[in-house]
């Protein structure tokens, strides 16, 4: 009947599977293997494991009592919304059983009086914009997935987007959460209130990357969407001084919506791309700032950002005030990946942070550190948070590339972490970069973080394995050898 | 210290300047750890808009800091403070309470502006989570786990949070008129594209129920432009409003500071969170009219707020006030009430939260001997006494 292959399995998945078939209706059960193939990776396509089962349940209540009969027969068990995590978060590394959440896309309640609006975990991210734009609200964290990514794994990962800098990530957005527990109860944390008279666990919820349990409801803050946006796209001879112009912009009190960069290796990708010179090929850098709000404040604060970006050395300065020329000025940075997939069919995704004043000087680093590995690096990122995402580029065919890659990646995580920054703004730990938690924090730190974890799930049922280091698995990390592929369908970070 | 105790049991309670101890639950008497020493600013890095601190740095002095380089930490002085004087409390304090005033409207609340947090468990360990950078998702967000645990999982040591430039362009609009009206105003200023700094219903005795609407901006003219559509639709809804030049940028604390020892004190501070459109059924309920000669300062787009008297009104009234808001699907927290007699049952400070299972399970991992603030647990109404 369990057609995965998965060696030899320690837990009775057959009897699970009777009382799973007792709780759920028959169609919400996935046994067969090449079904199952559809969740044996995530976004990221490092490392496959197929699950031996898994579940489509559709209410709070098969949920909960799914997590009852995993713990009943000490199974554990894997969250996965809409698979698209770029850290392994969604995988089944250690045999568990794989709750999917993509039969859960109703929208719960709608409350615009209060702006709120309260939805099922499997729901899409852009669908809850799509369901209020009408009467001119939106939905504010917009990670590039976001046509495919569901709010159960924004609410997991804690996912930022684009105009995060202004308006914050999914923690600032989430007013009330319902979560079943490891154990299968179900709660409510937070009072789908701004502010809660308890300890604020649904904070600590976001996050967590499946390790505390599964949200069933979420409810969300809903926004007013802008008067008006102003883009500027400015286009510098060195990264120090588009790196100046992130500082002048931040420190002079326009907090734009979004501060985007790409570097010159990524201006021609991008013009090869398009087929004609959109950047100049000589620009070190060029940089987008989107100002958005009440018209008479972005007109100001659009030419004040013009000035700025000038002053720290701009030789050119675009702007566009329209949807159609604001998309015009947005598609090479949303094009930035397709244009690197078609210089290399493999790259890999980095995710760290830096104070945003560190910029320049980390960008260098990661320049001479692509050079002693060989492996050339394309940077578009989050400028005005300092969120890093290089692009490594190899290929496959090279013998002992990808030990090269993951070296990389890890030294590139240790220059963030040297002037003070972290492993991961908004890709999350998981499974992929546990192994460098423990860079950044101290046993005690880590300690301190699993007592959270055994408040929750005292037995370790959810997710097991993610996150937190442990020597086994650090040591086999080290020795594997993994294969990092490029995700064609990736459009942006 | 924090070991020896944790090696005898021995309860104890953090806390910063002491001035609003008394706020909230009751705690059992217990030996005090006060930061009030450890009050540096340990980075302010100025182009990346964040600070770490010591929590026993006052709020004024991080404030004062900040100013020096002409950025501010958006939160409202807390309630009961002359920002002049110590009586603001610490950072730690601040973080501690979690509660946030009208300028929340825009720069949301306390738990969002904390990026790093170092603490100090109660078996003495010290540990860190977030860091120094604006964003983060490595490992668990104890930041907001501390935020508003009132001193009951541990010991903030230092705070890392993300400050703002100071805009220079600011000024307040007061609106006065019919309940509806404002109402009206109201539900259609939050659902415009208007960015306002804050906006707040405010009542004190002397004066009836109005709005406050603050604007701050990097320019005059966008702030005039706001006033101007601020005014015209209260015209439309017959509103009188009045503009008024703001200093700022923090908004002037609201009240008077108590007196914690003055045993004849009528004083009631009540902290109310409810969906922002039921305000108005609120005020006009006969619990709320009930309670004459109250003031009440309520962030009119978020929800929350604060009411408060020291007239007597009884523990009944607000408890009846308890109830009207939970039916409004809101929550009442008791920050301050007159000592009770002997005879009298005091109203607890929070009501048990839906989670209370999981809050009190967290307690037990986070201070498994329950030695910090002993009768205090923010969203379990009367914790487990330990005798
Ligand atoms: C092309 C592309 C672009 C991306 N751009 C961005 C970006 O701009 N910003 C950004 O932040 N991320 C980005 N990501 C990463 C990813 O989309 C986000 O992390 C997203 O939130 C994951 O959602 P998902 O539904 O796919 O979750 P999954 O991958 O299915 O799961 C992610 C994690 O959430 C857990 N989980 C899922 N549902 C629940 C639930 N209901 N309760 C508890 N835990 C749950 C899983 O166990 C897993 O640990 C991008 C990914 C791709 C492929």
């Amino acid at each position: 009947m369990h057609e995965a292959n998965l060696g030899p399995l320690t837990h009775d998945w057959a009897a699970l599977d009777r009382d799973l078939s007792r709780i759920l209706p028959s169609d919400a059960l996935v046994r067969k293997r090449q079904e199952l193939l559809a969740y044996d990776c995530d976004g990221l396509t490092i490392d496959r494991h197929q699950p031996p089962l898994a579940v489509l349940p559709r209410t709070t209540d098969q949920v909960a009592a799914t997590l009852r009969c995993c713990r009943d027969h000490g199974v554990p068990f894997v969250a996965r919304g809409s698979g698209t995590g770029l850290s392994g978060g969604a995988v089944t590394e250690q045999e568990a059983l794989l709750v999917v959440t993509s039969r859960m896309r109703q929208i719960l309640a709608l409350d615009l009086p209060n702006q709120t609006i309260t939805v099922q975990p499997g729901v899409i991210n852009s669908w809850v914009t799509r369901a209020v734009a009408g009467e001119g609200f939106y939905y504010a964290p917009d990670p590039s997935s976001q046509v495919v990514c569901s709010i159960g794994g924004n609410v997991a990962e804690n996912s930022g987007g684009v105009h995060c800098l202004k308006y914050g990530v999914t923690s600032n957005h989430v007013l009330g959460m319902e979560v079943v527990l490891p154990d299968g109860s179900v709660t409510h944390l937070g009072a789908d209130l701004v502010e809660c008279p308890e300890l604020d666990l649904r904070g600590a919820f976001i996050g967590s990357e499946g390790t505390l349990g599964i949200a069933t409801a979420i409810t969300l803050r809903l926004l007013r969407a802008p008067e008006r946006v102003s883009v500027l796209l400015a286009d510098f001879p060195t990264m120090e001084a588009a790196g100046e112009a992130v500082r002048l912009v931040t420190a002079a009190g326009v907090l734009p919506a979004g501060m985007e960069i790409m570097d010159n290796f990524m201006i021609n990708a991008v013009n090869d791309l398009f087929g004609h010179d959109e950047y100049p090929r000589d620009a070190a850098a060029v940089l987008l700032v989107e100002l958005d709000g009440q018209a008479a404040e972005v007109a100001v604060a659009a030419d004040r950002a013009a000035q700025l970006c000038r002053d720290a050395g701009a030789r050119g300065v675009r702007r566009a005030d329209e949807a159609a020329d604001r998309a015009l000025l947005w598609k090479g940075r949303k094009s930035a990946f397709a244009a690197v997939g078609q210089i290399s069919s493999t790259y890999y995704v980095q995710d760290g942070v830096v104070p945003r004043s560190s910029l320049p000087q980390v960008l260098s680093a990661i320049e001479d550190l692509s050079r002693d590995h060989g492996l050339p690096v394309a940077n578009v990122f989050h400028a005005g948070d300092g969120n890093l995402h290089p692009l490594i580029l190899y290929s496959r065919d090279e013998p002992g590339v990808d030990a090269r890659v993951k070296e990389l990646g890890a030294a590139i995580l240790r220059e963030c972490l040297a002037v003070g920054g972290s492993i991961t703004g908004e890709h999350g730990v998981g499974a992929d970069k546990r192994c460098y938690l423990d860079w950044m924090f101290s046993p005690d730190d880590l300690a301190t973080m699993r007592r959270l974890r055994l408040a929750f799930d005292p037995e370790g049922l959810a997710n097991p394995g993610k996150i937190f280091p442990t020597p086994t698995s650090c040591a086999e990390a080290s020795r594997k050898v993994v294969t990092l592929p490029a995700d064609p369908s990736v459009v942006a970070f | 210290m924090v070991r020896e105790l944790h090696a005898t049991s021995s309860p104890w309670i953090p806390s910063g300047l002491g001035t609003r101890m008394h706020w909230g639950a009751a705690l059992q008497p217990s030996p005090l750890i006060s930061l009030r020493q450890c009050n540096t600013v340990l980075e302010h890095a100025v182009d990346d808009l964040t600070i770490s601190v010591q929590a026993g740095l006052s709020l004024t002095d991080l404030q004062a800091a900040l100013a020096e380089q002409n950025q501010w930490l958006p939160i409202d002085w807390p309630w009961g403070s002359h920002h002049q004087a110590k009586t603001a409390g610490t950072v730690g304090g601040l973080v501690a309470r979690g509660l946030t005033g009208g300028l929340r409207h825009r720069h949301l609340g306390v738990r969002d502006q904390i990026i790093g947090i170092g603490l100090i468990r109660s078996d003495g360990l010290e540990a860190h989570a977030g860091g120094r950078v604006v964003k983060n998702v490595a490992g668990y967000d104890l930041m907001r786990l501390l935020c508003g645990s009132w001193g009951s999982l541990a010991l903030i040591s230092e705070l890392t949070l993300r400050v703002q430039p100071i805009r220079p362009a600011r000024a307040l609009l007061n609106l006065k008129g019919a309940l509806d009206a404002l109402e009206a105003w109201r539900a259609e200023v939050v659902a415009s594209t208007l960015t306002l700094e804050l906006l707040n219903w405010q009542q004190d005795p002397k004066q009836e129920l109005g709005i406050q609407a603050g604007i701050a901006s990097v320019s005059d003219a966008a702030v005039r432009d706001q006033l101007n559509r601020l005014e015209s639709l209260a015209e439309t809804h017959g509103l009188k409003a009045e503009r008024h030049p703001w200093d700022g940028p923090l908004p002037p604390p609201a009240a008077r500071p108590t007196n914690p020892d003055d045993e004849d004190s009528q004083q009631w501070l009540l902290r109310i969170s409810l969906p922002p459109s039921q305000a108005q059924a609120l005020f006009s309920s006969q619990e709320a009219q009930a309670l004459r000669d109250w003031h009440w300062n309520l962030a009119a787009g978020a929800g929350c707020g604060d009411a408060w008297s020291d007239q007597a009104s009884t523990r009944a009234q607000v408890q009846a006030l308890r109830s009207r808001v939970t039916a409004l699907g809101g929550r009442l927290s008791v920050l301050i009430q007159p000592i009770s007699q002997p005879s009298e049952e005091t109203l607890p400070a929070w009501t048990d939260a839906p989670s209370r299972p999981l809050i009190e399970a967290v307690k037990r991992q986070f201070d498994p001997l329950q030695q910090l603030s002993r009768g205090r647990l923010p969203g379990v109404a009367k914790p487990v006494p330990i005798a």
